[in-house]
């Protein structure tokens, strides 16, 4: 197997975009291409992430972005594992580099929903659920998690101020980022105080749904060495899934295929999650970024919460998490949501952040994103070398 | 090649509930239970499948009240719960719970039965 690199990332912001799903998908591409200053021509394919384009009655977008980028003979195909379609996309990119089938690949994921109304995204989200089991039982996805998030608070004494902690914490950090979707200060009170959604979960726990397109051209160590930018290998992928539905499961307050992804990427990358520096986690209502911190293990079963409070995950804490807002704050561009986690890893580990967000001495960050109630997961760790 | 024998359908699952009756796969091996179709049994891999009649009650074990959003055919009965169902021989399966607004009216551990219904295969109601 072969090292391989990130050579360049680019991303739109997150939020409302007037631009299609191509011009998305090719302004983070083209982003992608000229931060790493590769030659198009030397782009083997890619794979094109993207779970809702019907909301614009677009599929079999990767002939259409290739098109745009000046390469229409290069093979370009979707892929679609819900909310975990970025980091799918980003891994297969990965093997096909690693694998020696080709020298240098695109992964790209863009969503837009902004076009559609609340009431028919709602819809959409749920034909990821195992339909005839949650969604036709009335589940919505926010209900799905809402669901884990009882069961969690049952056995753990998790409590809503708990959650709305989370939420405090990473609209905190896309104050500083300026591809955010949400840049709002917010109190555990506002938080508290905001619309029940599903109970206990209320419309502050819950990430946005935002329209926003994210890139990374992955290549080998010849490649990344020839382009002269800053080194950042993939040390370690994993990829792996969990029971689709949640009655089928025996713990609603685990995520398992996160742990068995992490433990995939961590034996790869050679290391252990207590020397990650900082991490992206798939947050996409406030349950899902405890239950993340405690199937990776950076808390103990039902400690996640203490952590978040006590300011360990916070920018200057021990272990960052989501300093970029994440999907709460940051914005979650379903199927773009994993390659955005990507685009900060790289920045952040390449210097490239600035300012009051760049993480100090970060030498090893993880990536982790979730399909659905983790029917699918992916996790990526990145390294800077000298 | 033997041809691969379907124990149920999702179709003759979803008319039992209509006529009252819980079905599950089961694992003839080691017992496992799963309300979605199983061909090869995700504990033991034991081909060996078959179909369990599950009892009519158990308890809330874990629940949210969907307030604000739901699929659309249900978006006419917020608020209602959507829960997982602990039934009586420890299987669970999704349960849907209608007319209840408040938290309060529906912790976990309530006691619940299976109320027959077109509107959901797994329709439950306070005991």
């Amino acid at each position: 197997m072969r090292d391989v690199y990130v050579v360049g990332v680019g991303s739109t912001h997150y939020g409302k975009l007037e631009q299609t799903l191509r011009e998305a998908a090719v302004q983070a591409s083209m982003e992608a291409i000229e931060s790493s200053g590769i030659d198009v021509d030397k782009i083997d394919g890619a794979f094109v992430a993207n779970a809702l384009g019907m909301a614009e009655r677009q599929g079999h977008l990767g002939p259409l972005v290739m098109t745009s980028l000046g390469i229409p003979e290069k093979p370009a195909s979707t892929i679609e594992s819900a909310c975990a379609s970025g980091q799918s996309a980003f891994r297969e990119a990965y093997v096909n580099v690693a694998g020696g089938f080709a020298d240098a690949y695109l992964a790209v994921g863009v969503e837009k929903v902004s076009g559609i109304d609340s009431i028919t995204a709602t819809g959409y989200f749920a034909y990821a659920s195992d339909y005839m089991y949650e969604g036709a039982c009335g589940a919505s996805f926010p209900g799905l998690y809402a669901t884990l998030a009882r069961a969690h608070m049952k056995k753990y004494g998790t409590s809503e101020e708990d959650l709305a902690r989370v939420a405090v914490q990473n609209h905190e950090n896309a104050l500083l980022n300026p591809k955010a979707h949400l840049k709002k200060k917010i109190s555990v009170e506002d938080v508290l105080k905001s619309t029940v959604v599903s109970s206990p979960l209320k419309m502050f726990d819950a990430c946005p749904f935002s329209d926003g397109a994210s890139a990374a051209i992955v290549a080998t160590k010849e490649i990344a060495e020839r382009l002269g930018g800053p080194m950042i290998r993939v040390a370690g992928v994993g990829r792996a899934g969990s029971v689709a539905a949640l009655p089928d499961r025996t713990d609603l307050t685990s995520l398992s295929g996160t742990k068995v992804a992490a433990k995939q990427a961590l034996a790869q990358a050679r290391t252990t999650i207590e020397k990650i520096d900082f991490l992206e986690v798939h947050d996409c209502f406030t349950i899902a970024e405890l239950v993340a911190m405690e199937d990776l293990g950076i808390a103990d079963p039902g400690k996640a919460a203490a952590f978040v409070r006590d300011g360990r995950a916070a920018r200057g804490g021990e272990k960052p998490v989501n300093a970029s807002g994440g999907l709460k704050a940051k914005g979650h561009p379903v199927a773009a949501t994993g390659l955005g986690q990507i685009h900060e890893l790289y920045s952040q580990l390449a210097g490239q952040v600035g300012g009051e967000r760049q993480l100090k001495g970060v030498k090893r960050g993880l990536a982790h994103n979730v399909g659905a109630t983790g029917g699918s997961v992916a996790i990526a760790i990145l390294e800077a070398e000298n | 090649m033997a041809a691969v024998k379907q124990v149920m359908s999702q179709k003759e699952q979803k008319e039992l509930a209509k006529d009252g009756k819980l079905v599950a796969w089961a694992c003839g091996s080691c017992g496992h239970k799963s309300i979605t179709p199983m061909y090869i049994c995700p504990v033991d891999k034991s081909r060996d499948i078959g179909r369990a009649d599950l009892p009519s009650t158990g308890t809330i074990e874990a629940y949210t009240i969907q307030k604000l959003i739901a699929p659309e055919e249900f978006l006419n009965d917020i608020p209602f719960a959507f829960t997982v169902v602990k039934l009586d021989d420890g299987t669970l399966v999704s349960g849907m719970v209608l007319d209840v607004s408040r938290d309060a009216d529906l912790p976990v551990g309530t006691k619940v039965r299976h109320a027959p219904s077109y509107k959901s295969v797994f329709l439950f109601e306070k005991a």
